[in-house]
C-alpha cells in the first residue's frame, strides 16, 4: 500500500524530484513503577514526509493522516514550500536506483503480545518485589516498525522490524539495581531474570559507603559504556573534522585508542542486526572506523563526500563495538581497587574538541576491592574525555545489545571494559 | 471535531468507566534550518488525531489513532477500555482517585498579533541566511547555523465529567549558532532560544540581525580567553543561563510524579520529598520560585492543561522554604492535595500526559538593584551568560552546569573572558547561597521547548525565567580534561 502511496504521489508532484518518506510505528507501551501498571498505552502512527525538489530548491511537509486527499494536500504544502525556499549550494539530488540487501528482524510472535499477558507477567514481579520490600519501576514495549523511502528517479528501500524492550529498576531503601534488554524477537527475553539481574544489584548496594571523588580503575558494563560511546559517535562526522570544528580533525591513520578498540557499522552482523539503510534510503554496509585502536575512516554525507573527493558512507544511527570473552565476573578479579559502573545518567559535552563529557553514576556503583565487589558506593560525577577512556581500555569483556531511540529501532553492540584510569570529580548524597 | 469528542464520551459513560477523556488534537509546525548558506531543513508537518484515557476499576488504559472518525473513534474507545482493564490486573491494592476539578465548558487561544504561519517562507528563510551571511564574516567563523520553529496546536478537550474545552496555542521561536576555529581550539557562541507562546511579533522584537556579528565576534573572542583554574568562587548569573538552573533543580525536583517514585526507572527522583514541605529550606530567604501557567507569553500557558484542569498560579518556594509542587489529578491525592495545580501534559495526540514543569520562575528581588550593583559587591569571581554544558543526578542534587559566555569578576568589575569554565554544586547548597537579585527590570521569561521526560520520551514547553542572581561560595573549575 505504501509503494502505491508513493507512486501516486510521485507521479502527481509538479517537482523535479520527489522523496516520499513513510516512517510506521505500531507499538504496545507498559509502564510500571511501585509495583504497579503505572501507564498502558497503544500507539499506531504512520507519517508521511514529502520532500519536493525544484532545481536546487528543497522543501517537505509531513502528515499523520493515511486519507489520500490529506496526502495530496500534504504533496501540494511540499511543492509551495519548495517553490519559495532560496537554492541550496550544497543540494544534492536523490539517490539513484539500487539494490539493498533486506535483513530479517520480523518475528510474528513479538507482535502477539497482548497487554493483558504483559499485565500478567509483570504482577509475578510486583509480587516478589512487594514481599521483598522493593519497589520496581520500568518499560516493556512491545511492537513493530516499518521505515520506507521511494523516489522520483525509481529508488526504493524498505525495512519491517519487530522490538522488545523491558528495562527495569529496582529500587530498596538506600540502593538500587537497573537492567535492560532489547531483540526483535519476544522468546529471548527472559523478564525474570533481567528482574533477577536488577535485584541482585540491589542487594549488593545496601548500605552504599561514600567513597571520595578521584581517578579510579573502572568496569564500565555494556550500558555504561554505550552511554559514553554515543557522544563519540557523534563527532565521527568528516565535514566537522575538516572543518577543524572535531576531535578527529587530522587523526585519520593515527593510532588514537588502545589497539583493543575496534568500532565498526554492521546492519549484517550477527550479533546486531540493524536497518541496512539511513535515513534517506542510502544502503548502509560495512563501515570500518576504528581498527586496532587507528581511526580509519569518518561518517561522510553525499554533499561532503563529492566536495571532497570521498566514498559516501551514509548516516548509520547504530555502531558496534567488538568484544572479549570475559565475564564481568572474570574482569572483576583483575582489578584490585577500582569501581563498577552499571550505568550512566544525564551525559552532556563539557567540552566537544576533546570529547570530554559530565555525567553521573546510577542504580548500582560498586567498590571492588582484592578483586571482588566490597561493597556499593553511593553515586558520583565524573569529568572524562570518552578518548582517554578508550585509550585507557585494559581489556574487554563480553558484549551486548544495548537499545538506542531512534528513528529506527535497533541497538548497539557493546562489550564491559575495564578501564585503567577513570576521573570520579565530585560526589552526590545518595 | 466538538461532536465527535462528545460521542467517544457517551460511549464511554455507557461502560462502566472511572473516567475517560479525549483530546482530539491538530498540530501544524514549520521548522526551518540554514546552515552556513544552505537551507538544511524547510519543513512543515501536520498531525492530526485522537487519543483517549480511561480510567476502569481504578487502572489506566490509552489508546490513540490518526483516523478521526466515528467507527474509528468507537474502536480506540473499547481498545483504550479492555487496556485499562488489563492495567486493573497489575495494580495491587492501588486505585488511582483523580483530584477533583471544577466542570469547565471554555476556549482559550493565545494572544497574537501576528500569525507566524501567514509570513512567507521566503522571508524567514531570507533572515536566517542574512543572520549566517553576517556570522560568516567575521574572521575564524567557520560555520553558522540558524533555525526557526513555529507551532499552532489545536485541541478539543471533553471528560466523562463534562468538561469541553477548546484550546489554540501559538509559540515561535528563533536562535542561531556561531562555530569558531582558531588558536588551535573549537568554540561556540549563540543567540540563545526564547521561545515565547506568542505570533511573528515575537520574532520580529528578537533583534536577530542586529545581534549577530556580536554572537560571531564573542565566538572568536573565546578561542584567545584563558581557561579557568579549580576554585571556589563567587558568581553572578544571568536570566538566560539561570533559566536552566531552575529548570534543573528547582523545576525537576518539584514534579510531585517523580517524587513520588513514578519516573523512576528513567527520569529519576527526588530529594524534595513531602515531609519536607512547609520546612525544608530550599534556598536563602531571597529565593521565591513561583509557579505560573497564567503568565503572559509563557509556554506552558494554555488556558487548561491535558486533563481539563484549568492554569494556575502558585509559589514552589516562598522566602526560601519549599512550599508546592507541580501535580496531576493523580497524583495530587497522595499527597494530601485536593485539586491538581494543572501540570498534566502530553506532546501528541499519541502521547499519556504526565506532570511537567510549569511556567516557572525566580521573582525578581524587592530593591532596586542592577546586574552591575551585584557585580561591584564580588571580589573575585565570574559573571556566566547564556547556557552550556549541563548535567543533574537523578534526585536532582549534585549538578554541574557550564554557560555560553564567562567573565573574570575582579575586585566589582567584569574583567577578562574566560573560557570553559564550569561550576558544580548541591541543588540546596547552591540555592542558600543565593544573596543578590536584580529587580524586575531585569526579570527574562527565558524557556524550553524540548524539555523531555517519561518513557516513551516525551517532549514539554515551559518558560524559566529569572533575574540576574549573585552566589557565593561556588566550587568553579574547568572543563576541558
Amino acid at each position: 500500500m505504501k509503494e502505491v502511496i508513493a507512486e501516486k504521489i510521485i507521479k502527481e508532484s509538479s517537482g523535479d524530484e520527489t522523496v516520499v518518506y513513510f516512517m510506521s510505528y505500531n507499538r504496545h507501551y507498559t509502564r510500571f513503577a511501585e509495583n504497579r501498571i503505572t501507564q498502558n498505552m497503544a500507539r499506531d502512527v504512520t507519517e508521511i514526509n514529502i520532500e519536493v525538489h525544484f532545481g536546487t530548491r528543497k522543501g517537505s511537509a509531513a502528515t499523520t493522516s493515511l486519507n489520500y486527499e490529506d496526502i495530496k494536500n500534504t504533496l501540494k504544502r511540499a511543492e509551495q514550500i519548495a517553490r519559495h525556499s532560496p537554492e541550496d549550494p550544497e543540494y544534492v539530488p536523490p539517490l539513484e536506483p539500487v539494490k539493498i540487501k533486506n535483513i530479517e528482524r520480523f518475528y510474528e510472535e513479538t507482535l502477539n503480545l497482548t497487554p493483558e499477558n504483559k499485565a500478567l507477567s509483570l504482577r509475578k514481579i510486583f509480587s516478589s518485589a512487594s514481599r521483598h520490600g522493593v519497589k520496581v519501576a520500568g518499560l516493556y514495549t512491545n511492537g513493530e516498525r516499518e521505515f520506507a523511502v521511494y523516489n522520483s528517479r525509481g529508488h526504493e528501500a524498505y525495512h519491517k522490524s519487530s522490538e522488545v524492550s523491558f528495562s527495569i529498576t529496582v529500587q530498596g531503601e538506600d540502593s538500587s539495581g537497573y537492567t535492560a534488554f532489547f531483540d526483535e524477537n519476544i522468546e529471548r527475553l527472559d523478564l525474570e531474570k533481567e528482574y533477577e539481574g536488577a535485584f541482585k544489584k540491589q542487594e549488593l548496594g545496601k548500605n552504599p559507603k561514600e567513597v571520595e571523588p578521584g581517578i579510579y580503575k573502572v568496569i564500565l558494563e555494556p550500558v555504561a559504556l554505550s552511554n559514553l560511546l554515543l557522544f563519540l559517535y557523534m563527532q565521527m562526522d568528516a565535514r566537522a573534522a575538516d572543518e577543524g570544528r572535531s576531535f578527529f580533525s587530522g587523526k585519520i591513520g593515527k593510532k588514537i585508542f588502545n589497539e583493543l578498540v575496534n568500532l565498526y557499522i554492521d546492519p549484517y552482523s550477527k550479533v546486531n542486526p540493524a536497518i541496512p539503510f539511513d535515513g534517506e534510503g542510502f544502503p548502509l554496509g560495512y563501515i570500518n572506523l576504528i581498527d586496532r585502536g587507528v581511526a580509519k575512516s569518518l561518517i561522510c554525507d553525499r554533499y561532503w563526500a563529492k566536495k571532497t573527493g570521498r566514498k559516501p558512507t551514509g548516516r548509520p544511527f547504530f555502531f558496534n563495538m567488538d568484544d572479549g570473552q570475559m565475564d564481568v565476573e572474570d574482569l572483576i578479579k583483575e582489578v584490585d581497587r577500582g569501581i563498577l559502573v552499571t550505568r550512566f545518567w544525564y551525559i552532556r559535552y563539557v567540552d566537544q574538541k576533546s570529547i570530554t563529557v559530565t555525567g553521573m553514576t546510577r542504580d548500582g556503583t560498586f567498590m571492588i576491592e582484592d578483586g571482588k565487589i566490597a561493597y556499593g558506593t553511593k553515586n558520583m560525577r565524573f569529568n572524562e574525555s570518552v578518548v582517554n577512556v578508550l585509550k585507557n581500555v585494559l581489556k574487554l569483556g563480553k558484549g551486548k545489545r544495548v537499545g538506542v531511540e531512534y528513528w529506527g529501532s535497533g541497538a548497539n553492540y557493546i562489550p564491559t571494559a575495564l578501564v585503567s584510569e577513570f576521573n570520579f570529580s565530585s560526589k552526590t548524597k545518595f | 471535531m466538538k461532536e465527535l469528542a462528545l460521542y467517544a464520551m457517551e460511549i464511554l459513560k455507557g461502560r462502566g468507566v472511572d473516567y475517560a477523556d479525549i483530546r482530539i488534537t491538530r498540530y501544524n509546525y514549520e521548522s526551518f534550518i540554514v546552515q552556513d548558506l544552505s537551507p538544511k531543513l524547510v519543513n512543515v508537518e501536520e498531525t492530526y488525531g485522537f487519543g483517549i484515557r480511561v480510567l476502569y476499576d481504578g487502572a489506566w488504559g490509552f489508546a490513540s489513532s490518526s483516523r478521526v472518525d466515528k467507527k474509528e473513534i468507537e474502536k480506540i474507545a473499547e481498545r483504550a477500555l479492555d487496556i485499562a482493564k488489563s492495567s486493573s490486573m497489575a495494580r495491587g491494592d492501588f486505585r488511582v482517585k483523580l483530584a477533583s476539578e471544577p466542570v469547565h465548558v471554555d476556549k482559550y487561544l493565545t494572544p497574537i498579533e501576528i500569525d507566524p504561519f501567514s509570513i512567507p517562507v521566503e522571508e524567514k528563510l531570507n533572515l536566517l541566511l542574512k543572520i549566517n551571511e553576517t556570522m560568516l564574516k567575521v574572521k575564524e567563523i567557520v560555520k553558522a547555523i540558524s533555525r526557526m520553529q513555529f507551532r499552532r496546536r489545536e485541541q478539543i478537550f471533553a471528560s466523562t465529567e463534562d468538561s469541553l474545552i477548546e484550546t489554540i496555542i501559538y509559540t515561535s521561536n528563533a536562535s542561531y549558532t556561531a562555530f569558531a576555529v582558531g588558536n588551535n581550539d573549537t568554540q561556540t557562541r549563540s543567540f540563545q532560544d526564547y521561545p515565547l507562546n506568542a505570533g511573528y511579533e515575537h520574532i520580529k522584537k528578537l533583534g536577530l540581525i542586529e545581534n549577530a556579528e556580536r554572537i560571531a565576534e564573542e565566538a572568536r573572542m573565546k578561542l584567545y580567553a584563558e581557561e579557568p583554574d579549580e576554585e571556589v568562587l563567587d558568581l553572578v548569573l544571568d536570566p538566560a543561563h539561570l533559566s536552566l538552573t531552575i529548570h534543573e533543580s528547582v523545576g525537576h525536583p518539584t514534579e510531585l510524579d517523580r517524587v513520588l517514585g513514578y519516573e523512576a526507572n528513567f527520569a529519576g527522583r527526588s530529594f524534595a520529598t513531602p515531609e519536607k514541605l512547609g520546612k525544608f529550606r530550599y534556598g536563602s530567604p531571597l529565593v521565591n520560585f513561583i509557579a505560573d501557567n497564567t503568565l503572559s507569553g509563557g509556554l506552558a500557558t494554555t488556558g487548561y492543561d491535558d486533563e481539563g484542569v484549568e492554569c494556575q498560579k502558585w509559589y514552589i518556594v516562598k522566602e526560601g522554604i519549599l512550599v508546592g509542587y507541580s501535580t496531576t489529578r493523580e497524583v495530587a491525592p497522595l499527597i494530601g492535595e485536593v485539586r491538581s495545580r494543572g501540570s498534566a501534559r502530553a506532546d501528541n495526540f499519541y502521547s499519556f500526559p504526565i506532570n511537567r514543569i510549569p511556567n516557572l520562575y525566580l521573582a525578581p528581588g524587592n530593591e532596586k538593584a542592577t546586574p552591575e550593583e551585584l557585580i561591584q559587591d564580588v571580589k573575585r569571581g565570574i559573571y556566566i551568560e547564556g547556557r552550556g554544558s549541563y548535567s543533574i543526578d537523578q534526585m536532582r542534587l549534585n549538578f554541574q552546569f557550564g554557560g555560553d559566555l564567562f567573565y573574570r569578576i575582579e575586585n566589582g568589575k567584569k574583567t577578562k573572558m574566560l573560557k570553559n569554565v564550569i561550576y558544580q554544586s548541591i541543588t540546596p547548597e547552591f540555592w542558600n547561597s543565593l544573596d543578590g537579585l536584580t529587580d524586575e527590570r531585569f526579570w527574562e521569561p527565558r524557556g524550553f521547548l524540548t524539555c523531555g521526560k517519561g518513557e516513551p520520551i516525551q517532549s514539554a514547553q515551559m518558560t524559566n525565567g529569572a533575574p540576574y542572581a549573585r552566589f557565593r561560595k561556588i566550587r568553579t573549575g574547568r572543563g576541558r580534561r
